[in-house]
């Protein structure tokens, strides 16, 4: 059991939830993107031992989507920031 | 929108009716069924004044609050989206007020969507928290405030209407027969009793306008009538 800091609603239950895996993905261009780089993109995700940065979504709330740097060792959330924003440098 | 004859309750087939007289004092958890109120949800940017001139209440701009006010309450929902609650029948009306009123902004009539279960009683903190992650405690929680959650896996909006306390469940009406039977069980130990809940009072627009008769006079105009002993002209059949 994880309780989530929605920045709407408040701490809830991650049973609320949905996560949406790594952000700031950034896309890149199709037309000059190499197959290995397209292959990156699409396929290839971090899985850190420590602070990691992930989309969330609180399906059975509000139904918005919001940021969340997490700890992976110990679930400790260390930043929680909107969906439109890039990573906090403090929060690594 | 479903007219009157057409209209069932998804709890229709438990026969509520025939347990609401029943004696509610012993029971820890009473329950009820709200049928049919009309529900309507607005998403956009809307100024809350509109609202208030259109419907007569105000929409609650803090989150997981509900504004009350002429017979109906508006349930914030998410920092676009709310619901406006309302006595049976409402809901033409006040689709139709509210189109008017905010052109641009998405007013689509739910009512037949949801229906509300009315809980109460000395348990019903207790038998609401062996489903529901919410912390109901009343230093979290309390009157005129709503969120949307899970009640024993199923997606709820839950709505703390007073202090006593009593609570309305707004539930997906193909999950409102497990619901109800959810909250049955879950009571069943500690006494569960089922009340009737009379109508709430009408609402009323705040500027009254005639809307012209739903049905004219049936008159079938006399060309289309049958004539009696009339022959119906042989089809000329193609030959092959």
């Amino acid at each position: 059991m994880m309780l989530i800091p929605c920045p709407w609603c408040g701490d809830r239950l991650d049973a609320e939830f949905t996560c949406g895996g790594e952000a700031h993905i950034v896309r890149p261009d199709p037309a000059t993107a190499s197959d290995a780089e397209w292959a990156d993109y699409l396929f290839m995700r971090k899985n850190p031992k420590g602070v990691h940065h992930e989309r969330w979504f609180h399906a059975h709330g509000c139904r918005r989507w919001f940021h969340i740097t997490r700890d992976t060792v110990n679930h400790r959330i260390l930043a929680v920031y909107a969906i439109t924003d890039s990573a906090p440098e403090a929060a690594g | 929108m479903a007219e009157h004859w057409q209209r069932q309750s998804p709890l229709t087939h438990l026969g509520l009716s025939a347990h609401d007289k029943n004696e509610t004092s012993a029971a820890s958890l009473v329950m009820a069924e709200l049928r049919f109120l009309a529900k309507v949800t607005l998403r956009g940017r809307i100024p809350g004044e509109s609202v208030r001139t259109a419907l007569g209440v105000s929409l609650p701009g803090e989150p997981n609050t509900v504004m009350t006010g002429n017979n109906l309450s508006a349930l914030w929902l998410g920092p676009d989206e709310w619901l406006i609650v309302g006595p049976p029948d409402a809901e033409r009306a006040m689709t139709g007020q509210l189109a008017k009123a905010l052109p641009g902004t998405a007013v689509v009539d739910v009512t037949e969507g949801r229906t509300t279960i009315r809980t109460r009683g000395p348990m019903v903190l207790d038998i609401l928290a062996m489903g529901c992650p919410l912390d109901l405690h009343p230093r979290a929680f309390g009157p005129g405030r709503c969120a949307q959650s899970t009640l024993g896996r199923s997606p709820i909006i839950l709505h703390q209407v007073d202090g006593a306390p009593l609570f309305d469940i707004h539930v997906e009406r193909s999950q409102a027969d497990y619901l109800w039977t959810w909250l049955e069980t879950a009571g069943r130990p500690y006494g569960v009793a089922v009340e009737a809940v009379t109508a709430p009072p009408a609402w009323r627009r705040p500027a009254p306008r005639r809307y012209p008769g739903a049905f004219p006079p049936f008159a079938p105009s006399p060309s289309r009538q049958p004539t009696r002993g009339a022959t119906v002209p042989a089809r000329s059949v193609p030959s092959s």
